[in-house]
């Protein structure tokens, strides 16, 4: 055997390469003593269940592995591990880094093994996903860094809270949404929890009380913060709330039933180093819209945002529909590179406005400005000032918005632009009614379209479907696109 | 340029920002300052080390992994599964040489080269048995047979079942 392969730090290279599955690493470990232990370390480090550990108890191994290896192993009504078999279970228990358990764990045949010591002493990351905490303390190692909590709401109050206590390092913490909404109880608790970690760098969770957003907002470690439903709306105390600066968060993801929390969030802070925020709310009324975009464009995020999305589901019971004022609002945001607005209501926006926007987003990729429901008729958008605005953000590659394609206000020859970057051009529900002149002026002006996107779900006929016949047809006839 | 000395005697001179992808020279280099001074390598042979400036010099001006690289940097460096081709066709050499560079690699400090040599060597086993590895790498089976047999047992779930 090679010297190289006694030097541990070489042979756990060539071990944890991706490209050797585990079955390789099975037969590694069988070749001798030297590859024996890297190789099983690497093997046991990621596991899903606990029945390989229990495969090496002797009583239970033909249970694990049934002659028939198409059936799953039958461990219920079996008498629980003994001292001594416990300790043939718990034989490479140090090896495993990573852990699922999944809805059907047999624990109790671990009966014997409810001491206070952790199972796995170097355990990283734990998915659990029962319905229930039973046994939840074997699994918390004080190593753990990421814990994911399927079905928490289910779970009792000391089994959550041992979480806190014994996994002091826990840097990732996901609190499942089981699609149930979250008690007043359960919220609490979940505040309580969250406030006694002091390294959280990433959270995912349902929505959280003031005191929890407060203990987060002082979180130099936080990067990260995702929620995901939880109580209709938790009513942060507006009047009594005092926010430190988020420092050092980057990512804020909201899907959510009211924004007006989230609102009152942003506005009560200061995010300096945020760079995407995402929303999705089952309604977003006009006036609390307009209060968030005011909200980010005067946050010190204004200055990092790269990356926008804000989404309503289902629109406001409020007529006639306000348009939204989102994009003057957001011209103070340099960095934005991508943009995805998608309303219910019109979204205000004309030539002047789309040029101001691609200048003061030099950067910007991708633009979607989806709404749905109202557009403004007629588009104020034209030909003219889309390809003066294209002139502007060399580097879009994604544009959705609605257009006048019927009031053509371009000679496509008389200037020799071309946008080498947009890929994809969605026109939402604008018409086209000269279908030649579009095709011709797409086909010049956008060389990397090679359709053109639109709604299709009124049915009517916006004569997209031509405009993209025809440039397949100028693509057939070999048209120079360049 | 930079005069490196081989184990077996033989010199080399180098382009500073070539030899400089290897940690170990660089921070040699720092260390002494603007010198004439040759760097003797006692650990690598002039037959490894044509191959290891080789390597390097194709891969003059690619960005190096930072000292203080994150964790999750080096993570995704070594969980990419790609040679790619020059890498394969420059790695392609008889097991001693393989095993050699890999040394070398370590040795100076060569991350990039080091993956690119434990990822064939990976290669190499895949797919093969306890005895065609043991028969590639010519390793002597030190297990008794029921030590053997526990582990295989132990390990069942990993088998293809």
């Amino acid at each position: 055997m090679h010297r190289a392969l006694f030097i541990s730090e070489i042979l756990v290279d060539i071990i944890s390469a991706p490209s050797l599955p585990r079955q390789s690493l099975a037969a590694l470990a069988r070749t001798c003593k030297t590859l024996h232990e890297p190789a099983m370390d690497a093997l046991w480090a990621d596991m899903n269940g606990i029945e390989p550990l229990l495969g090496c108890v002797m009583r239970l191994h033909p249970m694990i592995y049934p002659a028939a290896k198409w059936r799953r192993p039958q461990l219920d009504g079996i008498e629980p591990l003994s001292e001594h078999e416990a300790s043939h279970f718990l034989r490479h228990a140090t090896r495993v880094r990573s852990l699922v358990i999944g809805t059907s764990c047999p624990f109790h045949l671990l009966t014997v093994l409810t001491v206070e010591a952790c199972l796995f002493p170097r355990l990283l990351a734990l998915d659990w996903r029962p319905y229930t905490s039973t046994g939840l303390h074997l699994f918390l190692s004080p190593t753990l860094r990421r814990c994911n909590l399927d079905h928490w709401v289910s779970f009792i109050r000391s089994d959550l809270t041992s979480i806190a206590t014994r996994c002091h390092v826990l840097e990732n913490l996901f609190f499942g949404n089981s699609g149930l909404d979250v008690t007043g109880y359960e919220q609490s608790l979940l505040s309580e929890i969250i406030r006694s970690y002091r390294r959280l760098k990433h959270l995912t969770c349902p929505s959280l009380d003031s005191a929890a957003w407060k203990h987060l907002s002082n979180l130099p470690t936080l990067v990260k913060v995702e929620i995901s439903r939880g109580l209709d709306k938790i009513q942060l105390d507006r009047d009594n709330i005092d926010f430190a600066p988020f420092l050092n968060v980057t990512t804020l993801h909201f899907n959510i039933k009211s924004a007006s929390d989230i609102i009152t969030l942003i506005q009560r802070s200061e995010f300096p180093s945020l760079k995407k925020f995402a929303m999705y709310v089952t309604i977003l009324p006009w006036a609390e819209a307009e209060q968030l975009f005011r909200a980010l464009s005067r946050c010190k995020a204004c200055h990092t945002l790269e990356d926008i999305t804000i989404s309503p589901h289902c629109p406001a019971d409020e007529r006639p529909y306000e348009p939204w004022t989102a994009i003057k609002q957001f011209l103070c945001i340099p960095q934005l590179r991508i943009l995805s607005l998608t309303a219910h209501c019109p979204i205000y926006l004309d030539n002047d406005l789309l040029l101001e926007a691609m200048s003061s987003w030099p950067h910007i990729r991708y633009l979607e400005l989806a709404d749905q429901r109202s557009p403004i008729s007629p588009p104020a958008i034209t030909f003219c000032g889309l390809f003066a605005a294209l002139r502007l953000c060399p580097h879009l590659r994604y544009l959705k918005t609605h257009m006048d394609a019927v009031n053509i206000d371009i000679i496509p020859t008389v200037d020799s632009f071309q946008h080498t970057s947009l890929q994809m051009l969605d026109v939402g529900s604008s018409y086209a009614a000269d279908v030649d002149a579009v095709a011709y002026i797409i086909l010049l002006k956008l060389p990397l379209v090679r359709r053109v996107c639109f709604n299709k779900n009124g049915g009517s006929d916006l004569g997209w479907e031509e405009v993209n016949w025809q440039l397949r047809i100028f693509d057939a006839l070999g048209y120079e696109r360049w | 340029m930079v005069l490196l000395v081989t184990s077996d005697n033989v010199q080399f001179q180098v382009d500073k920002e070539v030899v400089e992808r290897s940690v170990l020279i660089k921070n040699m280099l720092e260390d002494v300052g603007e010198s004439d001074q040759s760097i003797p390598l006692a650990n690598v042979s002039s037959s490894v080390l044509k191959k290891v400036i080789e390597y390097c010099e194709h891969h003059r001006g690619e960005p190096l992994p930072s000292a203080d690289a994150d964790q999750n940097q080096d993570e995704t460096r070594k969980r990419t599964t790609d040679i790619s081709e020059w890498d394969q066709k420059f790695i392609t050499v008889d097991q001693e040489m393989l095993f050699e560079i890999i040394l070398a690699a370590n040795y100076l400090d060569i991350k990039s080269l080091l993956d690119v040599g434990c990822k064939t060597v990976a290669n190499m086993i895949k797919g093969k048995t306890p005895e065609e590895i043991r028969r590639l790498f010519n390793i002597v089976n030190d297990f008794t047979p029921e030590e053997e047999a526990q582990i295989k047992k132990e390990n069942e779930w990993a088998e293809d079942r």
